[in-house]
């Protein structure tokens, strides 16, 4: 990697984006997907196999301009879950209609129900990852601080846990200014981020002590 | 000369095996179907599905019987069920309206989750609604679910009794922690529920280990008087001492004297189960199961095709550039490059690494740090300002020190039991342990210096 020309204006580019993104977060909170936010999930049960094709066309008739994620309930492929934003009585009354005609199935009220579904809370989300990243960052401070000591130790470990936490804030800024929905895989990007950041710097540091070692040779 | 390119070619037809076996498999007859012979990949939660398990706050009531004098009785009923003479009962919520609050939600949700934790349930996700107090905690499917769904209905109220009087000796307040222990002698392993008490419950432990004892009367008949260690009024077991316990550890006997590795993982998931309810507290709102079915991952496939595409894309542009200015070697790189990752993916399976989403993280770094080392590799190998030995030390010095975090990483969290952060880790660790040893042999065979500086 090339060493960073001016690193003044990135960072306050990277200031820029973070005070925006806390802004954004206070004024609109965060953008959850469907599946992570509160949602209402309608459980059907066929009782017989079924086209998920069918069932979503007749989801888009009932909920027209809504997304609608599907799950399978057990492993019989005659019963599916209908993930949705909210539903008010009427559209259950109308899916329960349709899937009867549909289907040709009786008793039609005991084989569609539907609950809420709880949203998760950011915090649960990152907790677990919590002290595995701490340990694993503190093992990398050290590794790199014995390392590159002759770069100054302060230097390098500052500059990485530095870059580390600026890289990490402005992924969270984006997420939310551009209301990327908060789902399965922002952890994984999250930790990816914080992978390529971190080999980034040290492929930077390697350089540097490259170009240092050469210059001390060069001076004796 | 020809050995060399012997060597060569047959190095390139492994690999390529490796490649086919790896992304294809290897299929035999079994009663009359083709059968793939390599083990499955094992996936995790978010990638197959998930027992969700519903709580709701009981509705339920108890029936409370109080004799003349308002005291409450546990014998207030005559043979036909109807009230004894001047006894008068009533029926109370389980759950009083004053309980019912979202604070005691909230704590229910995290003695569900430590709940969890203690037994060994690699991944889950508990989500609670604050308004209603309903739960919903998804855990993966296997033989281990269906007791630890049950055992989160539980308040988790541990105490132990006079078995006669059912005067309450010690409760909760007296546990310093409770937890699965097991140890072998001569005739096999034993597993122990091991209850560890505080100051106070110490004390009471030492009194009762004294008078909870087996004993002869005067006519020489034996006397002897039970505790009942019971956990929200189930009765788990009736027993007596043999002996005086002054260092405050409860060490109880769970299942038979065990030979296998099978018995012994089940009766100490069994003791952890029990340990997890004595060790988290009480809940103070009482939840009931309403509903438990297995539901399946909810990324669509179309998630996965746009993710596999995008890689695919990716490297499909690497390998043109390196075709475009490595020519032979860069068509060799890309075969190596394959390979490495055929042979990561064949470790996984056969290493039994459960693979969840997270993964992806592990699997991306290891594509790119490979890509990055062949890349360094071939630059130097058309520079030609060295020998193909010194070029290959020189990659290994440069990559060891950039790769090192890395391999940190990997090895970290190889040791946490939080499955998607555990995947991550073996995955990264087989992975550059790998890309260590392949590129070194496929380099030496199968890379030439393209252009000798003169």
């Amino acid at each position: 990697m090339e060493k960073i020309k001016n690193p003044k204006v990135i960072y306050l580019i990277a200031s820029l984006l973070i005070v925006i993104g806390i802004v954004v977060t206070c004024i609109w909170k965060t953008n959850f997907s469907l599946l992570y936010s509160e949602h209402t999930r309608i459980d059907v049960y066929l009782g017989k196999e079924y086209h998920l094709e069918d069932i979503k066309q007749i989801v888009k008739e009932v909920f027209p301009n809504e997304a609608a994620i599907y799950q399978e309930i057990e492993t019989f492929h005659d019963s599916v879950a209908i993930n949705v934003k909210q539903v008010n009585e009427e559209q259950i009354k109308v899916i329960k209609e349709k899937i009867k005609e549909k289907f040709e199935i009786e008793d039609i009220d005991s084989k569609v129900n539907y609950q809420i579904m709880p949203h998760y809370r950011l915090r649960d989300m990152i907790k677990p990852y919590i002290i595995p990243m701490i340990i694993t960052t503190l093992i990398i401070l050290a590794y790199v601080g014995i390392r590159y000591l002759n770069l100054g130790i302060f230097k390098v470990i500052g500059t990485i846990v530095l870059r580390m936490i600026i890289s990490e804030a402005v992924l969270a800024s984006l997420i939310e200014i551009v209301r990327i929905p908060v789902g399965m895989l922002t952890i994984p990007v999250a930790i990816l981020v914080y992978f390529l950041v971190t080999t980034l710097t040290v492929v930077q540091f390697e350089k540097e002590l490259t170009v240092k070692i050469a210059q001390e040779k060069k001076n004796k | 000369m020809k050995n060399i390119k012997l060597e060569k070619i047959l190095t390139i037809l492994i690999i390529i095996a490796i490649c086919l076996i790896s992304f294809v498999g290897i299929f035999v007859m079994e009663q009359g179907r083709m059968k793939s012979i390599l083990p499955e990949y094992s996936l995790g939660m978010n990638l197959t599905g998930a027992r969700v398990a519903k709580f709701k706050v009981s509705e339920k009531t108890n029936e409370i019987i109080y004799n003349a004098e308002g005291n409450v009785v546990t014998d207030g009923k005559n043979e036909d069920g109807s009230l004894k003479e001047g006894f008068t009962k009533e029926n109370k919520p389980v759950n009083s309206e004053e309980v019912l609050n979202e604070t005691n939600y909230q704590m229910a949700k995290i003695i569900m989750e430590k709940r969890l934790k203690d037994m060994g349930i690699s991944e889950y996700n508990v989500k609670l609604n604050s308004n209603t107090g309903e739960i919903v905690a998804e855990i993966p499917e296997n033989e281990q679910t269906d007791e630890a769904i049950a055992s989160l209905t539980y308040v988790g109220k541990f105490e132990i009794k006079d078995s006669e009087t059912n005067e309450i000796l010690i409760d909760n307040k007296d546990v310093k922690h409770a937890s699965a222990v097991y140890g072998s002698t001569q005739t096999g392993t034993t597993v122990f529920l091991k209850i560890e008490f505080n100051q106070e419950g110490t004390k009471k432990l030492e009194e009762m280990t004294k008078t909870y004892i087996s004993t002869t009367d005067e006519e020489g008949n034996a006397v002897t008087k039970n505790i009942s260690i019971e956990i929200d009024g189930d009765s788990m077991i009736k027993t007596y001492f043999g002996e005086t316990i002054s260092n405050g550890i409860l060490q109880l006997s769970i299942g038979n004297v065990v030979t296998s590795n099978e018995e012994l993982s089940t009766y100490i998931e069994q003791a952890a189960r029990i340990a997890s309810l004595i060790d988290n507290g009480i809940m103070k709102v009482q939840y009931e199961l309403q509903e438990n079915n297995y539901i399946s991952a909810p990324i669509e496939k179309e998630t996965i095709q746009a993710i596999v595409i995008t890689i695919f894309a990716v490297l499909v542009i690497g390998f043109a550039y390196w075709i475009v200015r490595y020519h032979i070697n860069g068509i060799l790189a890309i075969i190596s490059y394959l390979g490495l990752m055929a042979t990561v993916l064949l470790v996984i399976r056969y290493a039994n690494v459960t693979i969840a989403l997270e993964t992806i993280v592990s699997i991306i770094s290891i594509m790119v740090a490979n890509y990055a080392v062949l890349q360094y590799a071939l630059n130097r190998f058309k520079k030609g300002k060295e020998n193909k030995k010194e070029i290959i030390k020189q990659t290994y010095q440069h990559y060891a020190s950039i790769l090192c975090p890395l391999l940190i990483a990997g090895v970290v969290t190889t040791f946490f039991r939080w499955l998607p952060i555990s995947s991550i880790g073996m995955v990264l660790f087989w992975g550059i342990a790998i890309l260590a040893i392949y590129n070194y042999i496929t380099m030496k065979i199968l890379f030439d210096v393209q252009e000798v500086e003169k």
